[in-house]
């Protein structure tokens, strides 16, 4: 477990101190800063309508889904181009501590990271709507993303040199166009999966935003629980990945 | 007699192994052992000594062939890393650790109990205590090397393998370093150093496997591989007013293996220079030639790598 706390927090550290981070603070804030714009000329209830339709399609699909791939694709993927995973690899550590740890950090990174950005958003919610329980929904999915992402991406660090890119291609053609025109590709995307939990805590959403979960029921328990199955299979498959393939 | 490439008391054994990534053959059926004290692993530059070293270490599947370490896979068996150090070539480092927490890190991922003491421990064995609250990304490529091997070197390894360990480092911290991997290997250590620098290897190593193009191209004391060297025919150009006559005069030495005239310099490959240094400016006299300008010509050790492995 010591070596389990020392590269979560090497890793961890890696990610929150990079400069990019502060970008994708603001990248994650821009619902918030639109909002508040938005809330000079807007009343209180198409306020709660944009609200949503903000936290759904610029948080959920866009930023937060941006953030959550750069974080898990670099976990591995920085020190696999700095040269740096010896460090780790060459230890008397098992391969599936490594991959549990790293796996932990980039969410853990995710959710500090798109965290401080909805909690901007939360707060201009709570000054401009009065509603401090808006901020639940956006939470509820922040967390089931950052855990679906997380399994998706860091895998993908280790697999391909550019994972951003293959990253980016899935999130926006995999997700965002496959994903939405074939409603039998929904349930593989984890936005949508993200969306479902946002749907069932949510109150107000606007009937056409709601429309984007197809014929997915909302359940945030189911849509945690499916995140979670695939987090412990990301993990097992690090571990293969860091036992098989060449780490230099 | 007893084969040079392998150790009497192997802790680390390669059984014909190989490494290609793609088209390109890294590593070509290499056998030999390394056994206690120090050992040179020298080749010029690309000659396949960091996959080598990273396939001794694990990070590197072979594609053929079989290595142990310490009696195990160094791949399947995590636990083997207990009782090995790495220092690899590259200067990347945790940019955002001071050295003592670099060290620390390392010798924590490595079990032992008391990981910030062995740490503190380390840094003054290479001389970083003044700096140990640094952070390790503001310092020199000689700093930066010493960390790595204080990292390396927390936990006591019995083999420790180090990859261009001296490169960036000065005089005094050169001497400093060769000396502790003395001190390890007296101590009954493994020390496996790779170099593309002879001269770095011969003060530090008992026994030297020399690699060219992956393949292994001697293997013994540096003693043995000086007696190698030798033998290895040298070439001189030479610059003069009478190139033809004085062509001419040289190649009925004895010593001399062939001249070529090119450009109107004279290209002479001799197995004796010192007879070469000794007999020309009588020849230059005796023809009245005027010697304008007397080179040797490649004497890297690349090259001398490469004589060791031609077909004879």
């Amino acid at each position: 477990m010591i070596a389990a706390r020392w590269i979560f927090r090497l890793s961890f550290r890696q990610l929150v101190q990079r400069k990019r981070a502060i970008g994708l603070v603001l990248f994650t804030a821009l619902p918030g800063i639109v909002l508040a714009i938005a809330s000079a000329s807007v009343d209180e209830d198409e306020l709660i309508g944009l609200f949503h339709d903000l936290n759904v399609g610029l948080y959920l699909m866009v930023g937060l889904a941006v953030a959550a791939l750069l974080n898990a694709s670099s976990a591995f993927g920085e020190e696999l181009r700095a040269s740096t995973l010896s460090y780790i690899v060459v230890k008397p550590v098992p391969r599936w501590i490594i991959a549990a740890a790293v796996t932990t950090a980039a969410t853990a990174a995710t959710l500090l990271l798109a965290g401080i950005g909805l909690a901007v958003t939360w707060l201009v919610a709570i000054i401009t709507i009065g509603d401090a329980g808006l901020g639940l929904a956006p939470l509820t999915a922040l967390v089931i993303e950052a855990l679906g992402y997380s399994a998706v991406f860091v895998p993908l660090g280790l697999l391909f040199s550019r994972a951003t890119l293959a990253g980016l291609a899935y999130i926006f053609v995999w997700e965002g166009i496959l994903g939405r025109a074939l409603s039998a590709l929904a349930p593989s995307s984890v936005w949508i999966t993200a969306f479902s939990g946002y749907a069932d805590i949510g109150e107000g959403i606007p009937d056409e935003t709601l429309g984007m979960l197809g014929n997915l029921v909302p359940g945030a328990g189911g849509a945690l629980a499916k995140v979670l199955v695939a987090f412990v299979v990301s993990i097992g498959l690090t571990t293969l990945l860091l036992r098989k393939r060449d780490l230099a | 007699m007893t084969d040079a490439r392998f150790a009497a008391e192997p802790t680390v054994e390669v059984n014909d192994v190989s490494k290609w990534f793609g088209q390109k053959v890294a590593v070509s059926e290499l056998s030999c052992s390394f056994g206690p004290g120090v050992t040179g692993l020298l080749g010029p530059n690309g000659a396949g000594k960091t996959t080598f070293l990273r396939m001794m270490v694990g990070l590197l599947t072979p594609s053929e062939g079989r290595i142990t370490l310490l009696g195990e896979s160094p791949r399947s068996q995590p636990d083997v890393f207990r009782r090995v150090g790495f220092v690899h070539e590259d200067e990347a480092v945790y940019e955002v650790f001071s050295a003592r927490e670099f060290v620390t890190f390392n010798a924590a991922l490595f079990g032992i109990p008391d990981p910030a003491r062995a740490a503190d421990r380390a840094l003054e064995t290479v001389g970083l205590t003044d700096v140990a609250n640094r952070k390790v990304g503001t310092f020199s490529k000689g700093m930066r090397q010493r960390a790595k091997v204080a990292a390396a070197l927390a936990h006591d390894p019995t083999v420790l393998f180090l990859d261009e360990p001296l490169n960036g480092t000065d005089p005094v911290q050169r001497a400093h370093l060769i000396g502790l991997f003395s001190d390890l290997a007296e101590r009954g250590h493994t020390v496996i150093v790779s170099s593309h620098v002879l001269h770095e290897v011969e003060r530090m190593a008992d026994r030297v496997i020399a690699m060219v193009d992956g393949r292994l191209a001697a293997a013994g004391s540096v003693a043995d591989l000086r007696t190698a060297m030798t033998d290895i025919p040298r070439r001189i150009r030479i610059d003069t007013d009478a190139p033809r006559k004085l062509g001419a005069a040289l190649l009925i030495q004895d010593w001399v293996e062939g001249v070529r005239l090119i450009d109107g310099t004279i290209h002479v490959e001799v197995r004796d220079p010192v007879a070469l240094g000794h007999r020309l400016p009588a020849l230059c006299r005796d023809l009245g030639a005027r010697l304008t300008r007397v080179d040797p010509e490649d004497t890297s050790l690349e090259s001398v790598f490469r004589y060791l492995v031609k077909p004879r």
